[in-house]
């Protein structure tokens, strides 16, 4: 028999969903102190409305339900995770819509849900002329989806039910016993991390580039949010490509790689834990890497002749495409003409994507390997006599066991991506797309890369709007969250 | 150096208009070929040991941007710009970005789709540089004082909210 929800577990959705809102409201600060430092009283004002509005949310929610009474349970904490992706875009979008740079508010809550997933997809329209405060807050969004907004939220306050919390955001790294110390963890890798990426765009800027070191500073905050966050938004209308420097697009690459990585493997790394490249992802990730990128840099020599622009250009485009940052040094028009290998290396590099318990999306190694690992272990099971035993193991951070429901569990979210990228795909060539553009805009939305061939505009049909945001959004949730709350809806229509 | 890039100017009778968005569009018709682009210097101005980079846009928004315009019109289009040292007038006045419209200027130089004397940069090699129109300012808006009053009124009601749900959790008796 199927339960309607009580009053009391709308209490409780509502009492985290506030939280999450007052963790929104402290990231407004952000862009507020950075319009305020330039004086751009406009987008100042923009941003404290959408504060003021999740400060007044936030007080609203903790008086409906002051504290919990009951331990919250895993279901609660899908619900939650899954509203909370589509609340915040919506809350986000505020400064966005207001700021006049976009056509729609549909247009803005693209973009809004773009920056929260880290997919890096923008119908913005005249980005070069935005104000630095409106664009410090899609830059901002990008790094607090990225970090994990309900791990954001677990940073400043504690709530039973805070492992479901956590692993409902598609997180399942435990680094540490609690979910408290992991999050600190997490923080601490991601600060250390701004400190010397930050450093290192600003010295670049500053020498390198001989920009101005305020507009220098910048550009390394901005870019540093997207690239570690796996983002993709740009300050610049132009992406990296705006920057024609070499050593700016290296930090930017050792950036993404790292956010690609789980913060598992960060802490690993970190503690010097030994054997790590035996780790089924890494090798994974390693391999997958280095195959795409061969296929599309042999795809790329039918494209550019000279072999230092090729190999520029096909490194930073796969590695930007396999980490799922989405950050261009070519424009769209340029790649959508890569076509054949080049296009085949860019589409399974950005479908593939980064670590489990990272700020990437995609399907993530980890499944991959596993997949490849049981089918490997089945074709052996066939070859080999009726009775042989085979033991079904892993490496990931020590010998795991690779049975059959986890073996059916990764394969059933690999067909998930693989059905929604081709979801994506049949609504682009419904809108009159071509198959391989739409295919590319689909597994980037999907994958949360942010890649474009041109698809993605302003001028956009309405239903590939929507699709795409569905697209980002499920993508981000890895599907289980968004059926929860699906089910949970049904309850609360269906049920007794 | 001002000086020669006026008489090379002079010299060379300015070719025909080439937009940004032609160039994305078709680079091997124009790679290594010399070619004249016109538009809104954007962004910063790189000042580099050998050379000064720019980014000029030469969509809709170059000379009108966004808050002049009102209604959005399209997404920004441009290409990077190499210009030899000292070219750079401070008459120009600074990029464009929020508070300023850049300055507009026509360059002529060489197209190169994927330079390999620069790693495979796409851009444009200027030989010469004529300012159309210096940088001026865009009239910004001020705060909006209902959105500042609505700003206040949620955050005081908020808080108000915020302190009671803390009362009555601290006090479940009352």
């Amino acid at each position: 028999m199927l339960l309607r929800p009580s009053a009391h577990d709308l209490k409780f959705i509502a009492h985290d969903l506030g939280r999450i809102l007052a963790v929104v409201a402290l990231a407004g600060l952000l862009p507020l102190g950075w319009a305020l430092a330039r004086r751009e009283w406009a987008p100042a004002s923009h941003v404290l409305v959408m504060i003021g509005f999740c400060i007044l949310a936030a007080g609203a929610a903790q008086l409906i339900d002051p504290g919990r009474r009951t331990k919250v349970d895993w279901s609660h904490g899908l619900v939650v995770v899954a509203l909370t992706w589509l609340v915040v875009p919506a809350v986000a979008t505020i400064p966005l819509y207001l700021s006049g740079h976009y056509g729609s508010w549909i247009d803005s809550y693209f973009d809004a849900m773009s920056g929260v997933t880290t997919t890096g997809l923008a119908v913005i329209e005249d980005l070069d002329h935005l104000s630095d405060a409106a664009n410090m807050w899609r830059h901002t969004i990008q790094f607090l989806g990225g970090q994990g907004i309900v791990l954001a939220a677990l940073t400043f306050f504690s709530a039973s039910g805070a492992l479901s919390l956590y692993q409902a955001e598609g997180r399942d790294d435990r680094i540490f016993p609690s979910v408290g110390s992991t999050a600190r963890f997490i923080w601490l890798v991601s600060i250390v991390h701004l400190i010397f990426g930050v450093t290192a765009l600003t010295i670049d800027g500053v020498i390198g580039q001989g920009f101005t070191f305020d507009r220098s500073l910048f550009h390394a905050l901005a870019v540093f949010m997207a690239a570690f966050d796996t983002g993709g938004f740009s300050p610049q209308s132009t992406s990296i490509a705006y920057y024609h420097s070499a050593l700016y697009e290296v930090i930017i690459a050792v950036l993404m790689v790292a956010g690609a990585m789980s913060f598992g493997l960060h802490h690993a790394i970190w503690t010097k834990r030994r054997g790590l490249v035996r780790n089924l992802e890494v090798r994974t990730l390693a391999i997958t890497m280095g195959i795409t990128i061969v296929v599309t840099l042999i795809g790329l020599t039918a494209i550019y002749a000279d072999p230092s622009g090729l190999v520029r250009r096909g490194l930073f485009q796969v590695v930007s495409a396999h980490t799922g940052t989405g950050f261009a040094t070519v424009s769209s028009a340029e790649l959508s003409r890569w076509s054949g290998l080049a296009f085949a290396g860019m589409a399974v590099a950005m479908a593939l994507g980064g670590m489990s318990s990272s700020t990437a999306g995609g399907v993530k190694s980890l499944r991959i390997g596993l997949t490849v690992r049981a089918l490997i272990d089945t074709v052996k099971a066939a070859l080999l006599p009726e009775h042989t035993v085979m033991p079904a193991n892993y490496t990931q951070y020590g010998r795991q066991r690779l049975d059959a429901r986890l073996a059916q569990s990764v394969m059933t979210v690999s067909l998930l991506y693989v059905g929604l990228y081709l979801f994506g795909a049949a609504v682009g060539i419904a809108n009159g797309y071509g198959l391989q553009e739409s295919l590319f805009e689909s597994v980037s939305a999907a994958a949360a890369v942010g890649l474009s061939v041109g698809v993605t505009s302003p001028a956009m049909p309405l239903i590939m709007k929507l699709t795409m945001i569905f697209q980002m959004w499920i993508g981000r949730l890895e599907f289980i969250a968004a059926f929860a709350l699906a089910g949970f809806v049904w309850s609360t229509v269906a049920g007794e | 150096m001002r000086l020669l890039l006026v008489l090379s100017l002079m010299l060379n009778p300015s070719h025909a208009l080439v937009g940004t968005a032609e160039l994305d569009a078709e680079p091997e018709r124009f790679d290594d070929r010399e070619v004249t682009i016109r538009g809104e210097i954007i962004g910063d101005y790189g000042y580099r040991a050998d050379d000064i980079w720019i980014q000029i846009n030469d969509d809709t928004y170059a000379d009108t941007p966004l808050l002049e315009r009102g209604e959005p019109s399209g997404t920004n289009t441009g290409i990077g710009v190499r210009l030899p040292t000292g070219t750079v007038d401070e008459a120009w006045g600074p990029p464009g970005g929020y508070r300023v419209r850049g300055p507009i200027v026509e360059v002529t130089g060489v197209f190169h789709h994927a330079d390999p004397e620069r790693g495979g940069d796409t851009y444009v090699d200027a030989t010469a540089v004529r300012l159309i129109e210096p940088a001026r300012p865009i009239a910004v808006p001020g705060a909006d004082p209902v959105l500042l009053a609505m700003a206040a009124f949620m955050v005081i009601l908020g808080g108000v909210l915020w302190a009671r749900a803390r009362w009555r959790k601290l006090n479940p008796e009352a």
